[in-house]
C-alpha cells in the first residue's frame, strides 16, 4: 500500500515549528512584541517546504487534519518558552469551518499547558472556496470568547480580500510581501500602504508588515506610520534553543543582519541611515 | 539540472531516482497528483517526467498535473511517461503541454536520451 505524503506529515513527532518574531519599532528602539509558530513538515519530504506543505494539505483538502497536527506541535514548544510575548498560530480559514470543534480543543490544550489564550493570536489563512459563513463566524466568536486575538494573513494576496476583513474583524491585518517588496521604490505600493494605513485606523486594527528584508523597506514602511515588522532583517526563523538570545539581540537593537550588508545599505544611502533615529 | 519524477509506483520511482542521482541532476520525486502540483508550485525544474496514470482521491489526474505545470512553469520540459499510449491519448498529452512522450516500460537510458533530448530544445 502506497504510504502517502500525508501519512508521513501526520505521523508523531514528523513536523516541528520554528519560529520568528514581530517588532515593534518606533522611536524607543526595537521590541518584539509576538512570537509567530512557524509549521515545517518533515525534513526528508518534499514537506520539509512549508509551501509544498500547505499546497499540499489544501489539495488533500485535509487543513484541519494538517492544522490540529502543526498546532498540537507548536503549542508543545510554546509551552516551556514561558515568554512575555504573544504567539501567533497559523490555521487555515477553510479549518475554521471544516472543524467546528478545533478552537475548543485549542482552549483545552492551552489550558493543560498552563498557557493564557490572550497570549494567543490566531493568524488566518484564506484560501477562498465554497463557505459556510455561519460556521466560519462561530468559531470566531469562539476566539474571541476565549480571549484569544485575530490577524488576517496575506493581506493584498489572492483570497485574502475584504469580505473577510468584514467577517473577521482582525486586531491585525498582516500586509503581505507582496505589497512590501521594493515599497520604497514603488508609487504604487506607497499608494497601497496609504489606503491600507487608513483603513486599519477606520477598522480600528494594526498593520503589519511581513517579509521586510532591508532597510530601505523599513524605512518606507515606518513613513507610513506602521510599526509592527517581521521579516529576515530583523530575523529569520529560528528553533526554540535559539529563541532567548535572539530575541534578546533585537531588543538590544541588534537585527539579525550580517555586517556586510549593513555597509553595503550605508554605501547605497548613506544619508537616510545617518538620519536614522531608532 | 533539476529534475522531478513523478510516478505513483515507488519501486520505478526509486530506480529512476537512484539512476538520474547517479548522473549530474538534482532530483526530486512525487508519487501522488497533489504532492506533485504542490511542488511545481513552489519549485523550479528543468525537466518533469510524469505518469500520467497516477492514483488520486480527488480526481486529480496527470493531465492536472501538466495543466498545473503549464500555468507554474511554461518553461519546463515535460516527458510524459505512460503505459497508455493511444493516439489519443499521446495527442492529448502533447496538446496539454507535454514536450515528449515515452511508452513504458522503457529503459532508464532510453529515459536519460529522451531528457537530454528535450533539454536541447529551446525552452
Amino acid at each position: 500500500m502506497l504510504i502517502t505524503l500525508l501519512d508521513k506529515i501526520l505521523a508523531p513527532g514528523a513536523i516541528s515549528t520554528v519560529f520568528q518574531p514581530i517588532c515593534r519599532i518606533d522611536a524607543a528602539g526595537f521590541k518584539p512584541v509576538i512570537v509567530e509558530c512557524l509549521s515545517r513538515g518533515p525534513a526528508s519530504t518534499n514537506a520539509g517546504n512549508a509551501g509544498v506543505l500547505f499546497e499540499y494539505a489544501q489539495l488533500k483538502a485535509a487543513e484541519p487534519l494538517v492544522d490540529r497536527a502543526c498546532i498540537a506541535t507548536a503549542l508543545d514548544a510554546v509551552a516551556p518558552l514561558r515568554r512575555p510575548e504573544k504567539f501567533s498560530l497559523n490555521v487555515f480559514a477553510a479549518t475554521l469551518v471544516r472543524d467546528a470543534g478545533i478552537v475548543g480543543w485549542i482552549g483545552e490544550r492551552l489550558n493543560r499547558l498552563r498557557l493564557n489564550p490572550s497570549s494567543l493570536i490566531f493568524e488566518l489563512v484564506e484560501h477562498g472556496e465554497a463557505w459556510d459563513t455561519e460556521i466560519f463566524l462561530k468559531s470566531l466568536r469562539d476566539i474571541r470568547a476565549m480571549g484569544s486575538a485575530i490577524a488576517l494573513d496575506d493581506v493584498g494576496l489572492a483570497h485574502s480580500n475584504f469580505q473577510r476583513i468584514l467577517d473577521c474583524d482582525p486586531e491585525f491585518l498582516k500586509l503581505d510581501r507582496c505589497i512590501v517588496r521594493n515599497c520604497g521604490q514603488d508609487e504604487r505600493r506607497q499608494a497601497l500602504l496609504k489606503s491600507l494605513g487608513l483603513l486599519a485606523k477606520d477598522l480600528g486594527s494594526s498593520l503589519i508588515a511581513e517579509g521586510v528584508e532591508t532597510w530601505e523597506e523599513l524605512d518606507t514602511l515606518r513613513s507610513h506610520e506602521i510599526s509592527l515588522f517581521q521579516g529576515f532583517l530583523l530575523s529569520k526563523p529560528a528553533p526554540a534553543a535559539d529563541l532567548p538570545k535572539l530575541l534578546a539581540a533585537i531588543a538590544l537593537r541588534q537585527p539579525a543582519m550580517p555586517m556586510s550588508e549593513i555597509e553595503l545599505i550605508q554605501k547605497k544611502a548613506a544619508p537616510r541611515v545617518l538620519q536614522r533615529t531608532i | 539540472m533539476r529534475i522531478l519524477l513523478i510516478d505513483d509506483d515507488q519501486q520505478l520511482l526509486n530506480a529512476m531516482a537512484e539512476f538520474f542521482n547517479a548522473g549530474e541532476y538534482q532530483v526530486y520525486c512525487a508519487c501522488e497528483t497533489e504532492e506533485a502540483v504542490a511542488m511545481v508550485r513552489h519549485h523550479r525544474f528543468d525537466v518533469v517526467i510524469l505518469d500520467l496514470e497516477l492514483n488520486s482521491i480527488e480526481g486529480l489526474d496527470g493531465f492536472g498535473v501538466l495543466k498545473a505545470l503549464r500555468q507554474s512553469c511554461p518553461r519546463t520540459h515535460v516527458i510524459v511517461f505512460s503505459g497508455h499510449f493511444s493516439e489519443t491519448v499521446v495527442e492529448a498529452a502533447l496538446r496539454h503541454g507535454g514536450t515528449k512522450f515515452i511508452a513504458k516500460p522503457a529503459s532508464l537510458r532510453d529515459l536519460r536520451a529522451g531528457v537530454e533530448e528535450v533539454c536541447s530544445l529551446p525552452c
